[in-house]
């Protein structure tokens, strides 16, 4: 092998990692904005759990997938050898789409990103006949159109039984309050599941890069380092937080109030479990803002602002060609050779330096989400029953 | 094209059932923690319906410990959950 085909490896396994962070960060809205929207958990405790569940179920679940694109693109026997290049190439179309969206504040699903990023390198690279679009269209596109419409109906009918079961009649207080505990568990549930889907996604993307530049045997697991290192990146991802789309998820779309978080994190959750187990595949992205508008019509009295709602599924239906083309690009300027390369990996830094510079002075963090919360709290807040005795004496 | 239907409904019905079994045994859960004392007249003014605590150690025993059954059979669904998340678990 020679020094750059090492160098190349070396790239890829290093803009793999950077991808697992901004899977974590774009993906910790899914099981942590509504927690933190109702004050189930303080913002900075709702991340580090997530991200503890997460590093959690990097380790948990390690079965290597048999191809990088699940089979969108025609790989192995008759079909194109997804090289380190196209690799490199899609995961250059994936970042950059997903740092957009996080600029934007809209939960995307990064593995869309990623299919994205990977079909645009592999038509540069192979032509368009390397795409299986039966694939495309069966496994990719339906079910992203099914998934939140699915995950909106649960959480519908979950916070109406939610409501009515605990809804007094005498005016006496209906506990609900107590969802919040409920919240903790649901969340946390999520926040795992999540763990052991996503990490492994990168594992693969690594592994079947090592292979094919052969430096691991084929149909041999992931290495301990490469387990590890994918843990790591979306644990300090997940920690790090995508505020803006926790803010997007949790407040931007309805208020969400505890029974209705339960409900809609039990949907998620139930929704998310079923499909990897019972095969039909469902994005937790889309699962999860399903969930929330879901669970926003099913209580009384709350308004979904369909404003946002629109916003996010428009950023939904131009992920996948907007990473497509980013790939591509990225694609035809390593056809350059190893200065494309370079150009390449300058210019993709360079973005995502442009736009964290450009979103800092608009910063959405813990501490300003906390007082947002906080704030909305204020209106609705009983001293206990303490100090309210406290203060009558 | 290669949509399996088939699959996908069954994935609906189970989230459907999964999720509103789990919320139904916690919501009975907090209704039962909000049961009022033996022999108590109807509450007083209209009151915020979210942020409300249930205080008090006053409610029947039977309650709570209805209460506390619960509880623990919607925990029950939530470990399964991770029983179905670990691979390891079932080969």
């Amino acid at each position: 092998m020679t020094a750059a085909t090492l160098a190349l490896v070396v790239l890829v396994v290093a803009l793999a990692l950077v991808f697992d962070f901004t899977n974590g960060f774009h993906d910790t809205a899914n099981a942590m904005a509504t927690p933190i929207a109702t004050g189930a958990m303080r913002p900075k405790v709702a991340v580090a759990v997530a991200a503890v569940l997460n590093l959690v179920g990097a380790f948990l679940s390690t079965t290597v997938a048999q191809t990088i694109s699940g089979g969108l693109i025609k790989e192995g026997s008759g079909g194109v050898v997804i090289g380190p290049a196209i690799v490199f190439a899609g995961l250059i179309g994936a970042i950059v789409w997903n740092i957009t969206t996080w600029y934007f504040g809209l939960p995307s699903s990064s593995s869309h990103a990623l299919f994205g990023g990977l079909v645009g390198a592999a038509i540069v690279g192979a032509g368009f006949d390397s795409i299986d679009y039966a694939t495309l269209f069966g496994k990719v596109i339906i079910p992203a159109v099914l998934a939140p419409f699915t995950a909106g109906i649960v959480a519908f009918l979950a916070t109406r039984i939610a409501y009515s079961i605990t809804r007094r009649h005498d005016g006496r207080p209906d506990g609900r309050r107590v969802f919040r505990v409920g919240q903790v568990f649901s969340s946390s549930l999520v926040a795992l599941a999540h763990g052991t889907n996503d990490a492994q996604k990168t594992m693969g993307v690594i592994t079947l890069t090592l292979v094919a530049a052969g430096l691991q045997a084929p149909n041999t697991p992931p290495q301990a380092w490469v387990i590890t290192a994918c843990a790591i990146a979306i644990g300090v991802g997940t920690y790090t937080g995508g505020w803006r789309i926790i803010k997007t998820l949790g407040t931007g779309l309805t208020a969400v109030k505890p029974a209705q978080g339960f409900a809609a994190e039990v949907s998620t959750a139930s929704t998310i479990l079923a499909s990897s187990h019972l095969g039909f595949a469902l994005s937790t992205t889309h699962v999860a803002s399903g969930s929330v508008i879901g669970s926003g019509l099913g209580r009384r009295g709350s308004v979904v602002r369909w404003a946002t709602a629109r916003r996010i599924v428009t950023g939904w239906v131009f992920t996948l060609p907007s990473a497509a083309v980013v790939g591509a690009v990225a694609a035809l300027l390593v056809k350059l050779g190893p200065a494309g390369i370079v150009i390449d990996t300058v210019l993709g830094i360079g973005f995502m330096i442009a736009v964290f510079l450009r979103a800092r002075p608009e910063r959405i963090d813990a501490s300003s989400l906390e007082r947002e919360v906080a704030a909305a709290g204020a209106a609705v807040h009983r001293p206990k029953k303490r100090d309210r005795r406290g203060a009558a004496a | 094209m290669t949509i399996d239907w088939l699959s996908f409904v069954t994935v609906f019905f189970a989230s459907i059932v999964s999720a509103c079994v789990v919320v139904a045994l916690f919501a009975t859960g907090i209704r039962l923690l909000a049961t009022p004392p033996h022999g108590a007249g109807a509450g007083g003014a209209a009151r915020d319906e979210e942020m409300d605590d249930v205080e008090g150690p006053q409610r029947p025993r039977l309650a709570t410990t209805g209460a506390v059954v619960l509880f623990v059979l919607a925990a029950a669904g939530a470990l399964y959950g991770i029983y179905l998340i670990i691979p390891a678990l079932h080969p």
